[in-house]
């Protein structure tokens, strides 16, 4: 899938395109961030401003408090969340794995019904495509063993 | 898995073996049960979060069948059977709002899996490992930011007097995008995509790298271009990936985005036919008295109809082919 080079060339232009759709708008946000005020009401948000200041930045340096509370309180619950997150769903996910475990088929449903309905399923994603990797794998693996044999 | 089996000796083997036996009655169960101890155990932190967190407030629901008073709280509030639900259901916009909500989320789903598989395909088919990070990254930086920046950004792009749009290529007959109807199923269905296709990009790139290169190999020396490649190796590989996402996808096909339907339309009046949702509605309802009432039935509703296609959906999957089903 990888041989001719027009063929790359083509890919590589649509990719650079795609790349920047995305990046565009938040380069336009930048830019405006650092847009003179006086020209942003005349000549409206742009790429190229006609005058720039940093004038909405010594606003935030000046009104800070409720700002760095703001990001201060942001940190604070994603790095607890995330960590606190993690230990607890690495143990059940571990006791979850253990096929033998009395009870794991009911636990497992308990645990990811609530996943599967929400919103924001993404958690519940990785362990479906964990567990089909190793339905694939233990496959495999009874494939191979059963070609040995003959 | 131990069958059915009454052979004292099979049992003893089985049981010196550490397995559990169910059918062999109470006595042997307990006792089988002490290994998996340390698991239980650990199970716990996570079990007591569910059970606070998600199990607990179940019995809210009671509130979508009551008329709710913040003063006499959840049980105290007066019981009025299902008026909470006869009221969604005779308001004038209960039309629009649902089929607003199931055709943004049908065109969610095919626009975003659609586009995430070419972009997946083109960016498995580029030979440099460094520029491949770019563009994966690239693809994933919309996800990272909120929905009320973003909902600034299209703003920026749109705004009548200072947007870009209407500075640079409608300089000469600018728009009123924010008063106009026709072209905000396109916008939104465009800014969901670009927030949210590096997700399914990804799995999908996951998906493609797992595929054996040798198949490749064999079909271009059995004479199959590009195309034929693709329709019959990569996409038939990416079939447990793209199940899985359109099972949850189901799940969540009355549940809307509410940052994307309520901030990025400025809640702009002329805009409510093509940008009302169930969410937005039954926000607007909650300031109104007895409003928490009529939240909770609608998001009962939600959740309910939502669950049901879900098991509808992995059953029809399960029939079809058993191993890409979710349960």
């Amino acid at each position: 899938m990888r041989e001719s080079k027009s063929q790359q060339l083509v890919f590589h232009v649509i990719l650079i395109l795609v790349a920047l759709a995305m990046i565009v708008p938040l380069l336009l946000l930048f830019m405006s961030s650092i847009t003179d005020e006086n020209t942003l009401v005349s000549d409206g948000y742009s790429l190229f401003p006609a005058k720039l200041s940093l004038g909405a930045y010594t606003y935030i340096t000046t009104n800070s408090s409720t700002i760095f509370r703001a990001y201060g309180i942001t940190i604070l619950v994603t790095a607890i969340g995330t960590a606190a997150g993690l230990i607890v769903t690495a143990l059940m996910s571990f006791s979850l794995s253990i096929r033998d475990l009395p009870g794991q088929s009911v636990i497992s449903f308990l645990v990811f019904f609530y996943d599967a309905v929400q919103r924001r399923p993404r958690s519940f994603i990785h362990h479906v495509d964990g567990l089909r990797r190793r339905q694939y794998d233990l496959g495999v693996r009874a494939a191979v063993h059963a070609d040995q044999r003959f | 898995m131990p069958s059915r089996s009454n052979d004292a000796a099979e049992t003893a083997r089985l049981a010196a073996g550490g397995l559990p036996i169910r059918r062999e009655g109470n006595m042997i169960k307990m006792r089988k049960l002490k290994p998996y101890l340390p698991l239980y155990l650990m199970m716990i932190p996570c079990a007591a979060y569910l059970i606070v967190n998600n199990y607990m407030p179940m019995v809210g629901i009671i509130s979508a069948f009551k008329s709710f008073k913040v003063s006499e709280g959840i049980f105290g509030s007066p019981w009025v059977g299902l008026k909470n639900f006869e009221y969604l259901f005779r308001s004038s916009d209960v039309a629009t709002i649902v089929r607003n909500t199931l055709l943004y989320n049908g065109a969610f789903i095919i626009v975003n899996n659609v586009v995430g598989i070419v972009l997946a395909i083109l960016i498995t088919g580029i030979k440099s490992d460094r520029m491949k990070k770019w563009y994966q990254s690239s693809v994933l930086l919309p996800f990272t930011m909120s929905m009320v920046v973003i909902s600034y950004v299209v703003f920026a792009f749109l705004s009548q007097q200072n947007g870009m749009l209407n500075n640079s290529l409608f300089k000469n007959n600018p728009v009123e995008w924010y008063n106009d109807p026709t072209w905000w199923p396109l916008i939104l269905i465009v800014v969901n995509c670009w927030k949210y296709v590096g997700y399914g990009t990804l799995i999908y790139i996951a998906g493609i790298s797992g595929i054996d290169r040798s198949l490749y190999e064999a079909a271009s020396i059995d004479g199959a271009g590009k195309w034929k490649q693709i329709r019959s190796i990569t996409l038939p590989a990416l079939v447990p990936s793209i199940v899985t996402l359109f099972l949850l996808s189901i799940g969540r096909i009355c549940y809307s985005d509410f940052g994307l339907f309520y901030l990025v339309p400025q809640n702009s009046g002329p805009l409510f036919d093509v940008t009302a949702t169930i969410d937005t509605y039954v926000y607007g309802a909650l300031m109104s008295p007895g409003g928490i009432g009529r939240s909770a039935a609608t998001g009962l509703l939600q959740a309910v109809v939502g669950f049901v296609l879900v098991l509808l959906a992995n059953a029809v999957v399960r029939r079809l082919s058993s191993k890409d089903a979710i349960f």
